[in-house]
């Protein structure tokens, strides 16, 4: 009796906290405050560059120091470029910012994006694929290294949607797993940019999700996406956090947690773009509803 | 030794491979240029020989993403 007690008590003490991708703006309070209000929320996330590190609006920075004094909000970064090699100065001042964040010594862990956005004349974007070779595994590094430095929680990374060549796809789970190594870094597993180049190169997404070092996820995101149409007249699978999130996502996200064993967040997001109508708040409710259910 | 001050400084800097990649991509993906020509031109560049391989297996459609990735969210430096 008392071992099915224990068990069933570890596996509640080992039950990722869920939440949503939080945003200051009007749409994100529409859509998540009846879901904070109704105790729903066990978590958020911070994108801590989404208003260029300006002060935040009192409502937003309650929430978020609310959830901070639970050790559970998670800092998340859009605009590190992590394996740029030019662009020195503007992570040197993305990275002042990040100093003087109120929330820095609060965050439960830090997450970057995989990828590269900065070169000569570009200040950011969105993070493109690199080969993994070992100049962009030592520029990787050399950054994650800059980044480790000043934050005081664990670093991790975010893996990209995006691929240019097959190359991407079945190696970035091993780049990302070195690119962590030297500081016992986390992965944050976007399941539905797995399902994208999953779609986009033809591979069973379980099969990809094992390419990847699982026994460093700490955090899955899980969000919605879009289609296009290519000029070989193929369907390709978008990266847009936008629209419902796809039953695939919600299948592959129930096969994937179990082989997590460090699991302690898992994230619906969605951009506040796609958050403007009653349809659209309603469909990111139930959708989190549903990751309540099969996340258990 | 005014060359090695000036290299401290990035005035003359030489490049590595990965560094020229990078720039001329971001430049090439902002241009708009079909998918076709970029990869025709990173392939014509010698000194990215390194990346040869690895540009001759890019996917046309997903560089026309990646340009409308860097066109829409791409910002030049001020």
């Amino acid at each position: 009796m008392f071992r099915m007690w224990y068990g069933l008590k570890m596996e509640a003490l080992h039950k990722p906290s869920k939440g949503v991708a939080w945003f200051s703006t009007a749409e994100t309070y529409a859509t998540h405050s009846p879901l904070l209000e109704n105790n729903y929320l066990e978590a958020l996330e911070w994108t801590i560059d989404s208003r260029s590190f300006q002060p935040l609006p009192e409502r937003d920075r309650k929430i978020l120091h609310d959830m901070a004094s639970r050790k559970k909000l998670t800092g998340h970064g859009v605009h590190y470029s992590v394996l740029s090699v030019g662009g020195k100065e503007i992570r040197e001042r993305w990275l002042s910012k990040l100093k003087n964040d109120p929330l820095l010594n609060h965050y439960a862990h830090l997450s970057v994006h995989f990828g590269f956005s900065t070169g000569r004349g570009f200040q950011d974007g969105a993070p493109l694929p690199l080969p993994f070779t070992a100049e962009t595994l030592d520029i990787g590094r050399k950054n994650l290294e800059a980044l480790a430095h000043i934050v005081p929680c664990r670093i991790g990374l975010e893996n990209l949607a995006l691929a240019f060549s097959p190359q991407d796809v079945s190696r970035q789970g091993e780049f990302l797993d070195k690119l962590l190594e030297p500081f016992d870094g986390f992965l944050l597993l976007d399941i539905h940019n797995l399902y994208s180049q999953s779609y986009n190169f033809d591979m069973p997404i379980i099969d990809l999700a094992k390419t990847y070092p699982l026994q460093r996820v700490r955090e899955i995101h899980i969000s919605g996406g879009s289609w296009s149409v290519g000029k070989t007249g193929k369907r390709i699978r978008r990266d847009t956090h936008d629209h419902c999130v796809p039953q695939d996502v919600f299948a592959a996200l129930e096969e994937i947690i179990p082989l997590c064993p460090n699991l302690e967040f898992i994230f619906l997001e969605q951009l506040p773009s796609a958050l403007q109508t009653d349809d659209q708040r309603n469909q990111f409710q139930e959708d989190y509803m549903s990751l309540l259910k099969v996340s258990g | 030794m005014i060359v090695n001050l000036l290299r401290r400084f990035s005035l003359f800097r030489k490049k590595t491979p990965l560094e020229k990649y990078q720039d001329k991509l971001l430049v090439l993906l902002k241009s708009g240029a079909a998918p076709e020509m970029i990869k025709e031109i990173l392939l014509l560049d010698k000194a990215l020989k390194d990346y040869h391989s690895y540009i001759e297996s890019m996917n046309s459609d997903l560089l026309s993403v990646g340009s409308e990735l860097v066109h829409k969210w791409g910002n030049r430096a001020s």
